[in-house]
């Protein structure tokens, strides 16, 4: 036969069970929670210093696309029958990424039919998901060679 | 059962933050190790593709190092005078060390390369540097950066009148309460007369 203090004593410890399972239940959703906000936040920081140092070297990368692209054309004195306009040369990996270049005809869209025609050169670095497209215009000189005009690099937006 | 429940998850959560910590200084190296290396890199490329006077000279011409102050690079003028630079601990451009990079070491490497193939060095000059600056750090993990510099590049063009030219500028940024400075280099592509 239970007595009544018995049954006082069995509600009491079922009480204090259920008090202690509500505590390990929250205390674990709250580690749960805070463990995940620190995964997540680890992940946003470690994407973030990815895209910048992407950015960054897409940067190098792109502004040695000119350097290339210069570099080929001063050592071809054929180039206006060698390349197209607006033609991207074949990717050169460098770096983590890749560039390329072309030469666009900003008068007529046809390199070779005039060789005092100026032209622009399209360096573009790919590093990741960054891309860096710089440009600068070659104008031939008095000396018959290609130079690269005073304060015509540029970085362009929308290649 | 309880009691070893929350344990187990106190144990997870703790070594949870430390691989966190442990992951955030990692990348905190990683990306000074960075910031060094373009640093210097910027540094290299806004030297002049070569020695005017001395086109075909390799390294540092006479008189461009002051042998009292060995470490200053003041008298670095054209791209091969950095080849086979070792800074460490690395210095500035005026051989006063960098606040906040000990145990970084930095090296710099320039060749001449092909435009047909610039992975390989090449023996002779095809208008065509390639420019590599590598940074080790305190755990001795490499940072590798290249770029490639043209004799035709805008930096090499010759003024009508002698002109002085910003080419270069050295960045210092404090972010938040960090102790030092972080160094960053920033090249102008276009010219930009001295005041």
């Amino acid at each position: 036969m239970t007595s009544r203090r018995d049954i006082s004593l069995s509600r009491h410890g079922r009480k204090a069970r259920g008090s202690a399972y509500v505590f390990i239940v929250g205390a674990a959703m709250l580690l749960s929670v805070i463990g995940l906000g620190i995964v997540a936040a680890s992940r946003l920081q470690v994407r973030a210093q990815g895209l910048s140092r992407d950015a960054e070297e897409a940067s190098f990368t792109a502004s040695s696309a000119v350097e290339h692209g210069l570099a080929t054309i001063a050592n071809n004195p054929g180039w206006r029958t060698s390349y197209t306009h607006g033609v991207w040369t074949a990717s050169i990996s460098l770096n983590r990424g890749t560039f390329t270049w072309k030469l666009v005809d900003q008068h007529d869209n046809n390199l070779a039919n005039n060789n005092s025609h100026s032209a622009r050169l399209y360096g573009k670095g790919v590093v990741g998901a960054a891309t860096r497209v710089y440009s600068v215009l070659l104008e031939v000189g008095a000396d018959s060679l290609v130079h690269v005009q005073p304060a015509s690099w540029r970085t362009e937006l929308n290649e | 059962m309880s009691v070893f429940f929350v344990g187990v998850l106190a144990v997870g959560a703790t070594r949870l933050v430390g691989s966190f910590s442990l992951a955030t200084t990692i990348q905190g190296e990683q990306a000074r190790a960075r910031n060094l290396a373009e640093l210097f890199l910027t540094e290299v490329l806004r030297a002049r593709y070569a020695q005017p006077d001395e086109p075909d000279h390799w390294g540092l011409e006479d008189g461009e190092v002051d042998p009292n102050d060995p470490l200053n690079r003041d008298g670095y003028n054209d791209l091969d005078d950095y080849d086979g630079l070792v800074s460490q601990p690395p210095c500035d451009r005026n051989g006063l060390p960098l606040d906040g990079y000990a145990g970084y070491g930095v090296s710099v490497e320039v060749k001449y390369v092909d435009p047909v193939n610039i992975d390989v060095a090449s023996a002779l000059d095809c208008k065509l540097k390639r420019i590599q600056v590598t940074v080790s750090d305190p755990k001795g993990k490499t940072t590798t950066l290249r770029a490639l510099r043209s004799s035709a590049s805008a930096n090499d063009n010759i003024p009508q009148a002698a002109t002085t030219y910003v080419t270069w500028a050295d960045v210092r940024l404090r972010l938040g309460d960090e102790p030092q400075p972080r160094r960053r280099g920033a090249n102008l592509f276009n010219r930009v007369v001295a005041p």
